[in-house]
């Protein structure tokens, strides 16, 4: 035991190690999503209320939706002790993936052995997907955490029974952290229910108030859904809602050449969603997507390699094999099923949403399995390297395994930060810092909302007091037309878009941050003698993102 | 075993024949009815093979003058002989239709369901694997597709699936038989061709002790004299290699040459990209995304052409859970010939993958008819597990034949493939119609491989083709690949060239000149306007200073 807790050590050493190493620079700046992860945090610690002044919500209100509380809230120390910036939105996620790869451990440890169990978190704690989002302010990571802990307690509750309750706890709690878990959540307590189902007694008093447990947990969110706010996001990027499938149908159905009938057997939404959803589901398990490309969304992967490392083929290959062979002893069969029902079920929520296909984020819940698996491969060929023969490939597959783990530890650190600064919102950190040092010299500041939603990264980065802030917002859709623009205001902070050429109302008292992209579309239009340029933010790859200016003392009206 | 299901199989031994012969009956169907006009659409390669048939039919040359070659030219591509010397009967019957060039690959593709069933027999000794093999087989969406066009593909299926079935079987007779079929195999399909080397090899390689027995030396023999003529002719053999080969050296040094500098120290740069490491990464993510499960089940290809059968799932999704079943029982159960199933299951999509792209269906009929027996395999696990499986799985089946039909022959012809030249029957039909009223047609290079289809259409006698390709081979002179890389070239008064309507083409005196609506100006009067599906203009006919006879 003792020697395990060692091994455990210097793994989570190492998973630190590899997730806090410029943090604050690897992805290279907080995205929307994060950013609005801090500042809600940071109200909620100041005030106890969201930005739009709910108590303690249940579902937090952000500017465009309604977001799943508990990352956020879990955010609230780190944000205290560290402040508003990188370190502090993103702690929280390391903190979960470390806690997760305990988790892995311990549930591994369950399920087959010690030695396995250290191998899934060796697995885990170098896996690109994990260390990619557990470095970003994503709710999947936490997500993951709990469903393992949630698990893990299940397994726990086959002996002492209390244990059911804190395991339906933990379940209950997961579609507060990501909406996957709607789908999952059940379809994976469903599973274990009929695996175990001999051991736990579903009669017993201990299930039943385990289960009552988990439906009062859910039950404020079964409010939410009724009152539209949690299913909104939902309707809006599942198959079933998507506009673009009910035109498919509709216009088959009038190519048809067959008789009515027959036109409703062939052509209706249930065929659609069919294909639709299966093509996504079998998406999650194709090669390019676990070992050949991995996301599309540049923001959800490196690119230029899987989900996985290319030599974990191998691995899962062997893991693959061994799992099959061991189907036929009693106890233990429980316990692959188990491995083995997560695997089915885990791309089952991404297969509901309409762009489901490739998605790292969503198919995130398919890395418990993939790992354990992987954790069975290394296992059966470490035991065969005691066979003579088998040194030989153990030797191949790890120099494959090192040049696999540089590619992708260079790819990410030293490659993806200049490469997708686009796609982390690179460059609102300094343009906005800016503006908090020198907005007091200005009556006015009108910032650009076109380029990207600007007002959350403006709060957080001049770190704008959140009493003041609900005092002040009124709303975010435009609301006022000063001469030239449009937007809504925030004390004198006008967030919005220009109406017309801006060189003629330029005004020497006024500081003015447009975009690059939408706004200055020809670097030309800044040598006009109306603007001052004070600032121009670059982007790692040298182009301008962000110019700030005021105008010359020339006023025009 | 219960004495009931004792019972029901001795009833069944019976029936297995029945079922076989209706199995095939039915597969023929499916696989006939309609064949000229399913799918929609004949393409060059197709009509190459039934004129090169017709002129080896008449003239015992093929269309470039050569006598019975085992390596025809083709376009340039040298398609290896095999279907178009089974076209060759075909199109002495029915003379040079469509239906006569396609009639090769229909029959094979009965054929091939009726030699599945014998061949998944002796492979696992289970008649009702080899039934359901038999049955999956028949209405598998892949297959009736492949077999309803005139590619070379199908014919690899049927001779390695005979050869593979006469090799399991013991006798030095059914050895010697053996080695026949897989050295017709190396001249059906470029695939196959390199499939079977490494096939052979991995037999020898699995197996060496028990083939060092004098009674595979004849079989053995045999096959060396049939991989000679291939060896000897290596050059032609490998043409096609050089345009899609992962190996071939123009793409490698595009490669490097494209590459930019790195930020690693140039040893650690070249340690990790070389040649070689260049190669394997192509060969891997080739290989790997073949058994993707979104290309095997489901619709993902690397393109929309005709041949990768876009839009429909290779094997039917249900197959997918058939799959799973069988990986488990090829790996803890001692099934026979496992060897042989993972030896061919391992390499089929290896000649694929040593092609540039990947997914590309056309590159892996090798997959077949293994697919189908690995589906039986799981099948048959379901049925024997569970009561009500074999209901399920037969209405499921049944169902999803039922959409496969409706797809086929419904909506695909509303949404054809790429490349299937939906449009060049009609074009080139006109300009047979109308040619004696003019000097010169002149013929866009905006259509792939002209020359051929008018000499197909035109039933044109292959002396006179003859003698005008002659002339044509100017392009592999030139350095080309292609004959229609040439810059222009004729069949007698018919030319082939880029159009330019101001410069040469509206001068011409009493022409007809067939292109793109680009080509024209639009106010010119045309004799023929071909549409597609959406009623987009594709091609016109034009007559210029057209002298009234």
């Amino acid at each position: 035991m003792k020697k395990s807790f060692i091994y455990l050590l210097i793994i989570l050493v190492l998973a630190t190690t590899l997730r806090i190493y410029q943090l604050d620079r690897v992805p290279p700046s907080l995205f929307g999503d994060e950013v609005d992860v801090g500042y809600q945090a940071y109200s909620l610690y100041k005030t106890g209320q969201d930005l739009y002044g709910n108590n303690w919500p249940i579902l937090v209100h952000s500017l465009s939706e309604y977001r799943a509380p508990l990352f956020i809230y879990s955010d609230i120390p780190f944000i205290a002790i560290f402040g508003l910036n990188e370190w502090g939105v993103r702690l929280a996620a390391v903190f979960w993936g470390l806690i997760g790869i305990i988790g892995i451990f311990l549930l591994t440890r369950k399920l087959l052995n010690e030695t396995i169990g250290l191998f899934a978190a060796l697995f885990l704690t170098i896996s690109p997907w994990h260390i990619h989002y557990s470095r970003a302010g994503f709710e999947v990571t936490m997500l993951l955490t709990f469903l393992i802990f949630g698990t893990h307690f299940f397994l726990k509750g086959l002996e002492k029974k209390y244990y059911l309750i804190v395991s339906t706890l933990l379940f209950g709690l997961t579609p507060y952290i990501y909406s996957t878990a709607v789908v999952f959540m059940p379809l994976l307590l469903f599973i274990m229910t009929l695996i175990y189902r001999k051991r736990i007694e579903i009669r017993g008093t201990y299930f039943t108030i385990a289960i009552c447990v988990l439906v009062l947990v859910l039950i404020p969110y079964g409010f939410q859904t009724i009152s539209g706010k949690s299913g909104e996001r939902f309707s809006i990027i599942s198959v079933f809602g998507n506009r673009d499938v009910v035109n498919k149908i509709q216009l088959d159905q009038q190519k048809e050449q067959l008789p009515i009938g027959f036109q409703r057997f062939f052509h209706n939404k249930g065929v659609e969603w069919g294909r639709q959803i299966s093509m996504n589901y079998l998406r999650a398990y194709s090669p390019e997507f676990l070992f050949l490309n991995g996301d599309p969304n540049s923001r959800h992967s490196v690119h230029d390699m899987g989900q996985m490392y290319f030599f974990e083929i191998i691995l899962l290959g062997f893991g693959v094999f061994w799992l099959l062979s061991r189907f036929r002893n009693g106890e233990e069969k429980k316990n692959i099923w188990l491995i083995v029902g997560w695997l089915i079920i885990a791309p089952v929520p991404a297969a509901l949403t309409y762009d489901g296909g490739f998605h790292a984020t969503r198919d995130f819940i398919m890395l418990p399995p993939l790992v354990i698996l992987l954790a069975m491969g290394t296992n059966y060929i470490l035991e065969r390297t005691k066979n003579s023969g088998f040194k030989f490939i153990t030797g191949l597959i790890l120099l494959f395994a090192l040049f696999n783990i540089t590619f992708y530890l260079h790819r990410y650190y030293a490659h993806y930060p200049s490469e997708q600064w686009r796609a982390w919102h690179f460059g609102f950190k300094e343009a906005m810092q800016y503006v908090d040092e020198n907005e007091s010299q200005y009556k006015e500041v009108f910032i650009n909302n076109t380029y990207e939603p600007s007002l959350i990264r403006f709060l957080f980065w001049t770190k704008y007091d959140p009493v003041k802030f609900h005092q002040e917002f009124v709303s975010d859709q435009p609301n006022t037309k000063a001469v030239g623009f449009e937007g809504f205001t925030l004390n004198k902070f006008y967030f919005g878009k220009f109406t017309g050429p801006f060189e003629q109302i330029v005004d020497p008292l006024s500081l003015y941050v447009t975009s690059a992209k939408d706004d200055i579309t020809n670097s030309e239009m800044l040598n006009d003698q109306r603007i001052n340029l004070l600032k121009t933010i670059y982007s790692p790859t040298n182009e301008p993102i962000f110019y700030l200016f005021n105008g010359t003392n020339e006023i025009q009206l | 075993m219960s004495q009931y299901s004792i019972f029901l199989m001795e009833q069944m031994k019976f029936n297995y024949k029945l079922s076989l012969l209706i199995i095939t009956l039915f597969a023929a169907f499916v696989r006939l009815v309609f064949l000229d006009q399913f799918p929609n659409g004949f393409t060059g390669d197709e009509a190459q093979q039934g004129y090169s048939a017709y002129s080896i039919l008449k003239t015992g040359k093929d269309e470039w003058g050569e006598i019975l070659p085992i390596f025809p030219r083709g376009f340039g591509d040298y398609k290896p002989p095999l279907y178009t010397y089974l076209t060759v009967p075909s199109v002495g019957l029915l003379g040079l239709t469509v239906e006569a060039v396609r009639l090769p690959a229909a029959v094979i593709g009965i054929l091939s369901v009726l030699v599945v069933f014998f061949l998944a027999k002796e492979l696992l000794k289970d008649e009702r694997i080899a039934l359901w093999s038999s049955i999956l087989f028949a209405i598998n969406p892949w297959h009736i597709q492949l077999s309803r066009t005139a590619f070379e593909g199908g014919v690899g299926i049927l001779t390695f699936s005979i050869g593979l079935l006469f090799y399991l079987k013991s006798g030095i007779r059914n050895l010697i038989l053996s080695s026949i079929f897989f050295s017709l195999t190396l001249y059906s399909y470029h695939s196959w061709r390199l499939f079977i080397v490494l096939f052979i090899a991995g037999l020898i390689l699995s197996s060496w002790k028990k083939l060092i027995s004098i009674k595979y030396w004849i079989p053995g023999l045999i096959l060396l004299i049939f991989i000679l003529p291939l060896m000897i002719n290596i050059n032609s053999v490998l043409k096609r290699s050089s345009d899609v080969g992962v190996f071939s050296k123009d793409r490698i040094t595009g490669y490097f040459s494209n590459k930019g500098t790195s930020s690693l120290y140039p040893i650690v740069d070249r340690l990790l990209d070389n040649k070689f490491v260049y190669v394997l990464n192509e060969f891997s993510g080739n290989y790997l995304s073949y058994f993707s499960p979104g290309f095997i089940f489901g619709d993902d290809r690397s393109d929309n052409t005709y041949l990768n059968f876009p839009y429909s799932p290779l094997l039917y999704f249900i197959e997918l859970i058939f799959w799973l079943f069988a990986i488990y029982s090829l790996i803890t159960k001692r099934l026979e010939n496992r060897k042989i199933i993972i030896l061919w299951f391992i390499l089929a999509a290896v000649p694929a993958s040593l092609a540039v792209g990947s997914m590309n269906a056309n590159r892996t009929p090798t997959l077949l008819p293994l697919a189908s027996v690995i589906s039986a395999i799981g099948a048959v696990y379901m049925i024997e597990k569970w009561k009500y499986a074999n209901k399920i799985i037969s209405v499921s089946l049944l169902i999803s034949f039922v959409f496969f039909l409706h797809f086929y022959f419904l909506k695909l012809p509303q949404k054809p493939p790429d490349n299937l030249r939906y449009g060049y029957d009609q074009v080139f039909k006109k300009i047979l119609e109308v040619e004696s009223q003019y000097d010169q047609v002149v013929t866009s290079k905006a259509f792939t491989e002209p020359q051929i289809f008018i000499a197909f259409y035109s039933k044109m006698d292959p002396v006179e083709f003859q003698m005008a390709s002659t002339d044509w081979l100017r392009y592999e002179k030139s350095d080309k690949l292609y004959v229609d890389q040439l810059q222009s070239w004729n069949l007698g008064k018919f030319y082939f060239e880029d159009l330019n309507w101001n410069l040469k083409d509206s001068n011409r005196e009493n022409a007809l000149i067939v292109g793109k609506p680009e080509d024209f100006p639009q106010d010119v009067e045309s004799i023929l306007d071909v549409y597609d599906h959406k009623k987009k203009m594709l091609y016109r006919l034009i007559p210029v200073n057209y002298e009234k006879n």
